[in-house]
C-alpha cells in the first residue's frame, strides 16, 4: 500500500473546497458509516439538468474529507444524468491513491451520500422548509 | 502470586508477537479488541482436533467419551478461574454478547414486570446496552443509566443510591472498553442487593486481565470471552448462581438442552446443559481452558501489575503531548489496560493508518460504544489497550511514533 497521505489528500483535508450548506437545496441527503462514526450530508441545486451548486458538511477523517470535496467539486456544473452514472471507480480515481479494503468505506460514502440526493424527485424540485435530510446507512 | 520468569518472557510463546508488518516489527495495542494465543492453546486446540475429535455427550465410543471429557474438563478450568462454585454454573455461548443476551433475555423474564426497573451505566459496550433496552421494551420496563462523571471518567457515585433503589436488575460493566475505568461492582452490587436486584457483570474486560473472583464479586451473572483472554474465538462465558440458573427459562431451544421431548412439548436438561442448545463450541472451551492455564500459570496478579505499568507510562508520555487528549481516569490504578486518545487536527482514522505503517496496531472508532463516545463529545477516538506481552519499550515507540501523525497533517508537538 503506497502512501495515501498525499500533498492533494492532507490540503483537500485540511482546507475542504466546496464545504459548507445551500441556501435553497433542489436535493440533499445525509450519510453515516456506523462503523467509525463520520457522517456527511451533502445538498445540490439542480436546474435544467445540470447540478449548478454542490456543497457538503460533515465530520470524517482525510480521506472521507478530501473524497467529499474533491466529489462536489466534479459534480458541479455537470449534467444530472452523469452526474447519476458516476461509478466507484470514477469516485476514487478522483482521489488519485490506492484505497484498501479498510478505507472503502470512508472513500465511497460521499458518492454513496450524493447518489442518494440525486435519486429523490428528480433532485430538481425545490425542497420546501428545512428539509430534512434522509439517513443513509453505508 | 505466581513466580516465575519476566512476564517479557511470554513472548516466546506467541508465534504473531514476531511478525513484520511491512518490514517493521510489529506493536500490537488492540488487545482490548482481541488478544493473541500462546502455542500452548494453539497445540491444545490441534491436539484436540487429531485424537479426540468427536461430537461430545450421549457417545458410546471412545472418541465421543474422550471429547466429552475434554469439553466438561475445560467447563471445570473455567470454574475454578473465577471462583465459581460448581462447573454446573458455567454456560458457554458463543461469545460475550451471546452471554449477555443470554442473561438479559433470561433474567428480565423472570425478574422484570411492567412499570419495573433496570440500571445500567454510560459506559457500557453494546452488547451491554441494547439488549436491556429491548429486555425493557418487551416487558414494559424503563432502563436507567448511572451517570459517567466527565471530569474523572468514573460512575457519579452520588446518583448510585437513587438510581438503584427500587432496581430489579442491575447491569454493568466491570472494565469499560473505551475509558479503561475500573467499577465499584462489589459496592454497587452491595447496593443492590439490599434493594433484592439481580447484579449481573460484563466481564469481558477484567477476566482477562485482573484476577476476578465471582464471590468476592458478589453478583449474580458475569459474561466473558475467551477470545480477549488467549483463547479462540466462538466461546463465551456466562457464569450464573446455580439457584438463579436453575430458575431461569432457556435461551436457545433445541438439541442437548433438553431431558425429554414428546410432539406436544419437552423437558429442560439438567444445568449447565439447560443453556446450551445444538453442538457447542468444543474445540474452543477446550482452547479456553487451556487459556485459563496459562493465565493462571503467568499469575493474574502480575498481569495486573505489569499492565497497569504500562498504562501509567502511556498516561504519563500522552500527557507531555499537549495536542493529545487522553479520554477515562488519569490514574492507572483506577483504570485497566485501555487508554482511548485523541489528537488535534488528525481524525482517529488517520492516526490508526498512520501508526499501522510503523508496525502499530490500534483501533479507531466508536468501539461499540456510541452513547459514551457522543457524551464525549466527539464521533471516535484511537485506542491503545494493552496485555501482559506487551513491553515498555513498545509502549514508548507508540508514544513517539504520533510524531508521524503530526508530520502527514503538520501539527506542532506542544508541551502539555
Amino acid at each position: 500500500m503506497g502512501n495515501i497521505y498525499t500533498e492533494a489528500i492532507v490540503d483537500y483535508y485540511q482546507h475542504p473546497r466546496k464545504k459548507g450548506t445551500i441556501a435553497e437545496p433542489t436535493a440533499q441527503a445525509s450519510g453515516h458509516n456506523p462503523s467509525c462514526g463520520d457522517s456527511v450530508s451533502i445538498q445540490v441545486r439542480v436546474s435544467k439538468g445540470r447540478i449548478s451548486q454542490a456543497r457538503f458538511m460533515g465530520s470524517g477523517c482525510a480521506i472521507s474529507t478530501a473524497a467529499s470535496s474533491m466529489l462536489m467539486e466534479k459534480v458541479e456544473g455537470m449534467r444530472l444524468s452523469e452526474a447519476r452514472n458516476l461509478s466507484k471507480k470514477d469516485a476514487l480515481a478522483l482521489l488519485g491513491i490506492g484505497i484498501s479494503h479498510a478505507r472503502l468505506n470512508c472513500a465511497l460514502l460521499p458518492l454513496r451520500t450524493l447518489k442518494e440526493a440525486l435519486g429523490q424527485e428528480g433532485g430538481e424540485k425545490m425542497i420546501k422548509g428545512p428539509g430534512k435530510p434522509k439517513e443513509r446507512r453505508s | 502470586m505466581a513466580q516465575g520468569p519476566p512476564l517479557s518472557a511470554l513472548r516466546k510463546d506467541f508465534p504473531i508477537l514476531s511478525r513484520r508488518i511491512d518490514g517493521k516489527r510489529l506493536v500490537y495495542l488492540d488487545n482490548a479488541a482481541t488478544t493473541h494465543k500462546p502455542v500452548q492453546v494453539l497445540g491444545r486446540i490441534e491436539e484436540y482436533y487429531r485424537r479426540e475429535n468427536a461430537n461430545v455427550h450421549r457417545g458410546m465410543h471412545t472418541l465421543s467419551q474422550e471429547a466429552t471429557d475434554a469439553y466438561e474438563g475445560a467447563r471445570e478450568r473455567i470454574a475454578r478461574f473465577i471462583g465459581a462454585r460448581s462447573p454446573k454454573e458455567i454456560i458457554f455461548t458463543k461469545n460475550a454478547t451471546e452471554a449477555l443476551n443470554l442473561a438479559a433475555g433470561s433474567l428480565s423474564e423472570l425478574a422484570v414486570g411492567e412499570g419495573e426497573k433496570i440500571v445500567s451505566t454510560e459506559m457500557e459496550h453494546h452488547s451491554n446496552l441494547v439488549p436491556w433496552q429491548q429486555a425493557a421494551r418487551r416487558h414494559g420496563a424503563r432502563l436507567e443509566l448511572l451517570e459517567v462523571d466527565m471530569r474523572t471518567g468514573l460512575l457519579d457515585e452520588g446518583t448510585f443510591k437513587e438510581k438503584i433503589a427500587g432496581a430489579k436488575i442491575v447491569s454493568l460493566t466491570h472494565s469499560s472498553n473505551v475509558l479503561g475505568t475500573i467499577n465499584p461492582v462489589a459496592k454497587i452490587a452491595a447496593m443492590a442487593r439490599k434493594e433484592g436486584a439481580y447484579v449481573v457483570v460484563d466481564g469481558a474486560q477484567s477476566v482477562p486481565h485482573m484476577r476476578v473472583d465471582v464471590g468476592s464479586l458478589g453478583c449474580d451473572m458475569l459474561a466473558f470471552s475467551g477470545h480477549k483472554m488467549c483463547g479462540p474465538t466462538g466461546i463465551g462465558v456466562l457464569w450464573g448462581k446455580e439457584e438463579l440458573l436453575e430458575r431461569m427459562p432457556p435461551f436457545l431451544f433445541g438439541g442437548d438442552m433438553i431431558s425429554e421431548v414428546t410432539f406436544s412439548g419437552a423437558k429442560w436438561n439438567d444445568l449447565p446443559w439447560k443453556f446450551e442448545a445444538g453442538t457447542p463450541p468444543i474445540a474452543q472451551a477446550i482452547g479456553l481452558g487451556a487459556a485459563c492455564d496459562y493465565l493462571k500459570k503467568a499469575g493474574m496478579g502480575r498481569i495486573r501489575a505489569h499492565e497497569m505499568r504500562l498504562t501509567k507510562l502511556a498516561l504519563s508520555l500522552l500527557s507531555e503531548q499537549g495536542d493529545v487528549r487522553v479520554f477515562g481516569p488519569a490514574d492507572a490504578a483506577k483504570k485497566g489496560g485501555v487508554v482511548a486518545f485523541g489528537m488535534e487536527g488528525a481524525h482517529p482514522h488517520d492516526i490508526a493508518a498512520i501508526l499501522d505503517r510503523e508496525g502499530i496496531a490500534v483501533r479507531s472508532g466508536h468501539h461499540c460504544a456510541q452513547p459514551l463516545t457522543r457524551k464525549l463529545g466527539v464521533f471516535a477516538t484511537s485506542r491503545a489497550s494493552f496485555y501482559f506481552y506487551n513491553t515498555g519499550s513498545e509502549v514508548e515507540f507508540f508514544a513517539r511514533s504520533l510524531e508521524k501523525v503530526r508530520k502527514v497533517f503538520g501539527g506542532r508537538r506542544r508541551g502539555a
